[in-house]
């Protein structure tokens, strides 16, 4: 069977179709810069050998299957369909298989993600013996569709073997393998040598499978786990009545089931927390003496009261802040600062009708201070005026005359002495200036006259009005029911806030049969005084705390007392009601634990009996792996150390490589002698690992001749790592081994495609270069 | 030596020349290939002078006569040393630095170099079928095994393994084809004869993989729910 041509079409970097040709020689060498479609290539013939990349298989654990994709990756242009075809040859007969990806697909499998990397089920597959069109776009019509076991049977006819599992072990050596296992830590290389020998799908079945019996197993030792924790029960029936305790609150413990809210996995938990919080109302219920309890909240109370000053101080003028008697006093104050205001003020001559009654005047009194105000008030205003006149006048004449006199001066009229302001004639100067000043001291003695019978009248109404009125209010203000000290007042009003805390602490005072009111001050007084009635009532304080002795053994617990039982008396469960109850609870217990152990050990059984199954069948895929594996390796162990050796030739390490299958651990060694037990893969450079899987499937080739042999293998870019002297050898070595194959190779150096050609020429091995760069150029840019 | 690698090389279809004592030319007959090798018979003392011992230097200028007459002899001669020692064992080792310098070369001809002792050329040369005897005695596990432990140890392997080494067109001939089983089918079968198909179905299926074990030990403890059983009841 001989591959002819491969037909690509929208697929991954290729959106136009582009046919390979690698009918003309044996040798086909794919060459041109990485990037450029060389394993694109070899994609397209894997896939349609057998339906899906191994390099895709690969990375399941890297590419997300819970996420949704919107093209499958190789996918170019969503718009059109991904067409792949590959030509086979047989004898005489073509076989033509072809692969699509229609592109009204969901991209869905089953109820995967869409376009999952995996979901290779999303290709149609065709079949047709029929070359022709082969090079056309797809015509489905007629066509056959078909599924890997026909393919398989083209190869291996009546053999139920497939090339999913054989081709990237026989035929497919790809530098991408290399490289991943190259670029992997040590570690990690050990364990991927499954690529060697594919066993990819049964190791990841065997993974499955083990995670599947390490569950199981953790699942069993935590039902061990449980079942042992809970323990055998001692009572196996519930003998003790159930009786309600509790009325004041709800509590699991004293309901008819008190595990019924409980999780399994919680069961002894609870139940050591109902045991625990019954047994410390048992010891409760034993030692705590209310009566004791009440003294000392008593006397916690009293010290309490101690602690804070404002509310001893409080406590002294409680009387005086009660709202009414304070509201009296407020509004006594208000009136003494209105009077002492009206007193300060009289001098205004005004009557305060409301306050001058309050001081016993008649209305005729009033009526008389009346009169006497408004005359006051007239005389006032009359010499207020006359006052402006006068001064008015003598500011204009005294202008007048001096600006007559300066007239006089400068325009030489000394001679005239007409009155400037009334042109009466005056006999000179000096008669006329003497004249002016008598009329201005009549002027003034005019308003002195007025000005004097004003203040007489003042003073009458001093004597008989102001000071009779200003010596009633001050002796009204000083008055003991009247007086009230400014600082005790601002104490008062700053403590009033306090007056419902303090009573309060009153009435629990006076509920303990405390007589404090001895201590307290009922009328206006000093702050100083408050102070004083202060200390006598804290040393007072002092001495009852003292008096008060407490049993400190009868009072423990009293949170329980307080919070549990509200500090209700009535409230307290006896010991025996108590302990009784713990015996119920404890067959509630007993009970639920038998029903649990019940229901654990049926799970227990379920498990065991699963993890048996799921044991077995992860040992025989443990076991068919080492053995698939330990048979391939002893089959191929000696052409395998010779390939290896021929490529190598002599190194450091030996002359060839061992490999062999440990056991114990089912782990592949390579190993180039034995004086180190080191695998080589620790002592190999990176083209000499290189070797280790070209030669591997060159060894698997030699030794396995499968049935109808496919003569096929592509190798892609196989000089990536290898040195010049390993690429001769590996170049002498397939042209000796493998002279009657297809061979497909793929590298980006040009020198080397050149060198290959010139040496598989020379030896009957005709080869064809093919520049993929340039073939895919043109094909894209073609009309 | 001479005999031994006279008699494969013919057994492979190659013409002989003797070029000198210690230097013979093979060129394959088959008219579609083209194939030469210079064999240089020397000994483990002249590993690092050899180029310039006059016998090589003769073998050079043999293979320019040839190269003028033939253009290719050139680009397709591997030259082929072959050491002899003393002490397999101890001169190999000692004279590897040497080997791997000589077999590194890149710019002329491809260099092989096989060590060996006269007695190993002595018995293979015994042998009345060479091409067989290598096979039988290469295929051999036990002294495979030997080999791995002490390479040095059977000098006449370590012989016939250096051959099927250095000589590319001398490959493995398995005494017969094996009988590939693939893995896939090993683990049916094993399955099978296990009696645990059904289970196995289930366990490697995607349904059975994406349960969460740690979430399933915790719903096997709690009795409150029935989580546990249907995951169980999956696993029936």
């Amino acid at each position: 069977m001989q591959i002819r041509k491969v037909y690509i079409q929208n697929f991954k970097g290729i959106r136009k179709k582009t046919v390979i040709d690698l009918t003309g020689t044996p040798l086909t060498i794919l060459n041109g810069p990485n990037g450029f479609g060389k394993t694109t290539i070899f994609d397209v013939i894997e896939l349609c050998l057998r339906g899906r990349l191994a390099r895709a298989d690969k990375y399941e654990g890297i590419t997300k299957h819970t996420a949704d994709y919107y093209k499958a990756f190789y996918q170019n242009d969503t718009s059109e369909d991904v067409i792949l075809k590959i030509c086979l040859s047989d004898r005489h007969v073509d076989h033509i298989i072809i692969k699509r990806l229609d592109k009204e697909s969901e991209g869905r499998t089953d109820t995967g993600r869409r376009f999952r990397a995996d979901a290779w089920q999303l290709f149609e597959t065709y079949y047709t013996n029929n070359p022709a069109g082969f090079e056309e776009g797809p015509n489905f019509a007629g066509l056959q569709q078909i599924t890997q076991r026909h393919i398989d049977q083209l190869f291996f006819p009546g053999q139920s073997i497939s090339l999913v599992n054989l081709f990237p072990l026989f035929h497919y050596l790809q530098q991408e393998e290399n490289i991943y296992f190259l670029k992997m830590n040590e570690v990690e290389k050990k364990e991927s040598l499954n690529f060697l020998f594919q066993t990819q799908h049964a190791t990841r079945e065997y993974d499955r499978a083990f995670k599947v019996a390490n569950g199981l197993a953790i699942t069993r030792s935590a039902l061990q786990a449980r079942i042992g924790e809970i323990g055998q029960p001692i009572n196996e029936s519930q003998t003790t009545s159930y009786k309600k305790l509790i009325s004041w609150r709800s509590q699991n413990w004293d309901q008819e089931d008190p595990f019924q809210n409980a999780p399994t996995t919680q069961l002894a938990d609870t139940f050591e927390e109902y045991r625990a919080h019954i047994l410390t109302l048992i010891n409760f219920a034993k030692s705590f003496d209310v009566a004791e309890y009440t003294k000392l909240q008593t006397r916690n109370a009293l010290q309490e009261m101690l602690r804070h000053d404002w509310l001893i101080t409080t406590l002294i003028i409680y009387n005086l802040l009660a709202p009414e008697k304070l509201a009296q006093l407020r509004r006594q104050y208000d009136l003494n600062r209105a009077y002492k205001k009206y007193r300060d003020d009289f001098t205004r001559y005004t009557i305060d009708e409301s306050i001058m009654t309050a001081f016993d005047y008649s209305v005729d009194q009033l009526k008389s201070i009346q009169a006497d105000f408004d005359q006051r008030q007239g005389l006032r205003e009359q010499t207020t005026s006359l006052s402006d006149i006068i001064r008015e006048l003598n500011d204009a004449r005294d202008r007048v005359m001096e600006q007559f006199l300066e007239l006089r001066i400068h325009a030489h009229i000394e001679k005239d002495t007409n009155c400037p302001l009334c042109n009466a004639q005056w006999e000179n100067m000096d008669t006329l200036m003497t004249s002016y000043d008598f009329r201005t001291d009549q002027l003034q003695n005019l308003l002195n006259g007025q000005e004097r019978l004003r203040n007489e009248l003042e003073n009458r109404i001093a004597n008989e009005t102001i000071k009779p009125l200003q010596a009633k209010i001050d002796a009204y203000l000083i008055a003991p029911e009247h007086a009230i000290d400014d600082a005790f007042y601002a104490y008062l009003i700053e403590r009033a806030g306090n007056y419902a805390t303090a009573t309060t602490w009153l009435k629990y005072v006076q509920d303990h049969q405390y007589d404090i009111s001895d201590f307290k001050i009922s009328t206006n007084t000093t702050v100083d005084k408050i102070n004083v009635q202060a200390d006598l009532l804290r040393k007072h304080l002092q001495q009852l705390v003292f008096s008060i002795s407490i049993d400190e053994s009868k009072v423990q617990n009293g949170s329980i007392y307080r919070d549990y039982y509200q500090s209700t008396a009535a409230y307290i469960l006896s010991e025996e009601a108590l302990t009784q109850k713990l015996a119920y609870v404890s067959e509630k217990y007993d009970v639920g634990r038998i029903t649990t152990l019940r229901n654990l050990n049926e799970r227990l059984g379920r498990v065991t009996a699963a993890l048996a199954s799921a044991e077995m069948v992860r040992i025989q895929l443990d076991k068919a792996i080492f053995d698939y594996k330990k048979a391939m390796i002893e089959k191929i162990k000696i052409p395998f150390y010779i390939y290896s050796g021929k490529i190598l030739q002599h190194f450091q390490q030996g002359y060839g490589i061992f490999v062999d299958v440990r056991e114990n651990t089912n782990r592949i060694r390579f190993l180039a002698d034995d004086t180190s037990n080191h695998d080589a893969i620790h002592q190999l450079s990176t083209g000499q690992l290189a070797v280790v899987s070209i030669a591997f499937c060159l060894a698997l080739n030699k030794v396995y001749t499968l049935p109808s042999h496919f003569k096929f293998l592509a190798i892609d870019d196989p000089v990536q790592t290898l040195d010049d002297v390993n690429i001769y050898s590996l170049v002498d070595l397939i042209r000796h081994e493998f002279n009657d194959w297809q061979l497909l190779i793929s590298t980006h150096d040009e020198n080397v495609a050149n060198f290959l050609k010139y040496k598989f020429d020379k030896f009957s091995m005709p080869a064809t270069k093919l520049n993929v760069q340039t073939t895919f150029y043109e094909s894209q840019n073609a009309e | 030596m001479k005999t031994l690698l006279t008699k494969l090389f013919a057994s492979f279809n190659f013409s002989s020349q003797e070029v000198s004592d210690n230097t013979l030319f093979f060129k394959t007959n088959a008219d579609d290939k083209v194939e030469y090798y210079l064999v240089y018979l020397t000994a483990k003392n002249t590993l690092k002078t050899y180029e310039s011992t006059p016998s090589f230097m003769a073998a050079m200028d043999f293979l320019k006569e040839q190269n003028e007459n033939q253009t290719d002899v050139a680009k397709n001669t591997s030259i082929l040393l072959c050491v002899l020692m003393e002490d397999l064992g101890a001169d190999s080792l000692q004279y590897k630095p040497d080997i791997l310098k000589i077999e590194e070369e890149e710019f002329q001809y491809k260099h092989y170099v096989l060590p060996y002792v006269d007695q190993a050329v002595s018995a293979l040369n015994a042998s009345a079928d060479l091409l067989s005897n290598l096979n039988v005695s290469v295929n051999n596990e036990n002294r495979f095994h030997q080999y791995f432990t002490n390479p040095y140890g059977d000098a006449t392997y370590f012989l016939s393994m250096q051959l099927f080494l250095k000589l590319p067109f001398l490959g493995p001939f398995p005494y017969q084809a094996a009988n590939f089983i693939p893995i896939d089918t090993m683990v049916q079968q094993y399955i099978e004869i296990a009696q645990v198909k059904p289970f196995y179905t289930l366990a490697i299926s995607d349904d059975i993989n994406i349960i969460d074990w740690g979430i399933v030990q915790q719903n096997a403890l709690d009795l409150s729910t029935d989580s546990f059983e249907r995951v169980m009841d999956k696993l029936k």
